[in-house]
């Protein structure tokens, strides 16, 4: 059994997340979010004063990016399990989740392109920041239904209880959460732009609570299935597992 | 991999009571859920507030064209819905299912009764030529009557859900528990109107 | 549709259904400027009703969503987020007047 790899996957999550905060928010300096609404020149400006800074930030948040990707098959392995032969949600997490770290390499790609020579025509450097941005913060479409899958998943696992339920619901919140990511090509300010409370900091959280708990669960779901291959070999068979701890 | 599965089935249904003096509404995930989702909108009103500070006279002349009155008649109907889903859960807990589905019916047509209130304070609007994007005000307003009105249209698939259930012949306790959760789940959706309405409709 | 021997409803649930409707028709009264013209009469009264909608909202909780009979954690969880958030609000709403 190979549960230090699970382990590891697990952990790429989190660390993912914490490469974010510094690529993204500590280096490129987006978080709060530059605003959608400043002028063409205004975002030059940006661009021209922190060249460095944002391309070296964004390159840290593409690499965190793949590491979204090991946490993704650690999910992917443990709802298989719940499913059994025919997993159509376990593999539907799969794809939709595996997009995740194209949904955020291919806006840095934008982004970089912004940042590579911000001298040239300040409207254009304005174009391919609104190429990056737009996406970056507003690319859900597939980790929407992906929450939704693994929640579903989750709960209709009564028997093994290989997740525990709260974070199938855990996961049908995230989804709700999402859902104001839809309005931000409507708002160039106010809570539903994209730097508002309701597409940005709700999202943020929720979001890197997802990679967090995830992480937590898969980590736990892999612990406890080497615990019980550990029993099943053991020549006495009299231990049942034990029941699923009451949260709170 | 276990093969217990099939030795313990009573154990997977969630029991109905499993302590006379407390209970579990539902089940504790969708406290979970519901907490989170509390604690989404409560951040969203306190931004609203937070705004409002910032732009006090355009806030409150847009508030002025705004209708109490339908705010105030689309409280009393979630109340009432509330009311009716309490009886539902009894109805359904006590094993009378016909009286239980009446009530699910009434919670029902409260829910249609909101949204005929809604469209036509949207259309009002609309046709007065207020649109979300026309100020800060506006975008709060559509935004959070937008977001839980999507709540409330996932609670109408609650409400559907819980009246299949009335249909069953033989309820189990993962039945109730999960119409509980369904029940849990109406509640939030009238609870977080009980504030939008002052905040929106009325805080001047 | 409930005759007055059936206990699908009791007749707390009905007091407590009877004290929110009262409760939405003080605070719709009171939000459409009745007596409190002045400015500081404005901020009290709207304080008044955001704390009224927070106590409508504890009543939901313990008699329509039964947390009256829930473990205390839970209830105590849902508690502190009516009690924070209400003074949240009111604090963020006098804090903008």
């Amino acid at each position: 059994m190979n549960v230090t790899m699970q382990r590891l996957a697990a952990w790429c999550g989190p660390v993912a997340m914490i490469g974010f905060l510094i690529g993204w928010g500590a280096l490129c300096g987006f978080i709060p979010m530059p605003s959608s609404s400043e002028s063409a020149l205004e975002v030059q400006r940006m661009y021209l004063d922190r060249q460095t800074l944002i391309q070296v930030g964004l390159v840290v948040t593409m690499l965190a990016s793949a590491l979204i990707a090991p946490l993704i098959a650690g999910v992917f392995v443990h709802l298989r399990r719940i499913e059994g032969q025919n997993a159509v949600l376990a593999y539907t997490q799969l794809g939709l989740g595996m997009l995740l770290p194209i949904l955020f390499i291919i806006p840095c790609f934008l982004l970089q392109v912004a940042a590579f020579r911000p001298e040239r025509d300040a409207d254009l450097v304005q174009a391919f920041n609104d190429a990056g941005m737009l996406p970056f913060v507003g690319g859900f479409y597939a980790t929407l239904l992906q929450v939704i899958v693994v929640g579903i998943a989750i709960l209709r696992d009564r028997e093994q209880q290989i997740f525990p339920r709260w974070v199938g619901w855990f996961n049908l919140w995230v989804a709700l959460a999402m859902m104001p990511d839809v309005l931000i090509f409507f708002f160039k300010t106010g809570p539903f732009s994209w730097r508002g409370i309701a597409p940005f900091y709700i999202i943020v959280v929720a979001f890197c609570a997802w990679f967090f708990i995830m992480g937590w669960a898969v980590h736990r779901a892999a612990t406890r299935q080497a615990e019980e291959a550990a029993r099943a070999v053991a020549p006495d068979r009299e231990h049942q597992p034990e029941p699923e701890p009451v949260l709170a | 991999m276990s093969t217990t599965i099939d030795e313990r089935p009573a154990a997977t249904a969630p029991p109905v009571v499993p302590d006379a003096r407390t209970h579990v509404p539902g089940e504790i995930g969708i406290w979970v859920f519901i907490l989170l989702d509390l604690a989404t909108f409560a951040a969203l009103f306190a931004a609203f507030l937070h705004d409002r500070g910032g732009d006090a006279e355009l806030y409150a002349a847009s508030q002025a064209k705004l209708s109490q009155d339908f705010g105030a008649l689309n409280t009393l109907i979630l109340l009432t819905s509330s009311l009716l889903v309490v009886a539902g859960v009894r109805g359904i807990r006590a094993g009378r299912l016909r009286e239980a589905r009446l009530a699910l019916y009434g919670a029902v047509a409260c829910a249609l009764a909101f949204c005929v209130v809604k469209v036509f304070e949207w259309g009002g609007k609309f046709a007065d030529d207020i649109t979300p994007t026309t100020n800060g005000f506006w975008e709060y307003y559509f935004g959070l009557t937008g977001i839980h009105l999507f709540h409330l249209l996932i609670g109408l698939g609650v409400l559907t859900f819980m009246l299949r259930r009335t249909r069953k012949a033989q309820l189990t306790g993962a039945d109730v528990a999960n119409v509980e959760t369904g029940a849990s789940f109406w509640h939030m959706v009238d609870l977080i109107w009980i504030v939008i309405f002052p905040l929106l409709y009325l805080a001047h | 549709m409930h005759s007055s021997d059936t206990k699908l409803l009791t007749p707390r649930i009905l007091v407590v259904w009877g004290v929110l409707v009262l409760a939405t028709v003080v605070s719709w009264y009171l939000g459409t400027d009745h007596g409190f013209s002045s400015k500081d009469g404005q901020s009290v009264a709207t304080s008044i009703v955001l704390v009224v909608a927070f106590v409508k909202i504890r009543f939901i909780g313990s008699d329509f969503m039964e947390l009256r009979h829930a473990p205390a954690g839970l209830r105590r969880a849902f508690d502190a987020w009516v009690v924070v958030v209400c003074l949240t609000l009111v604090g963020f709403y006098l804090g903008g007047q």
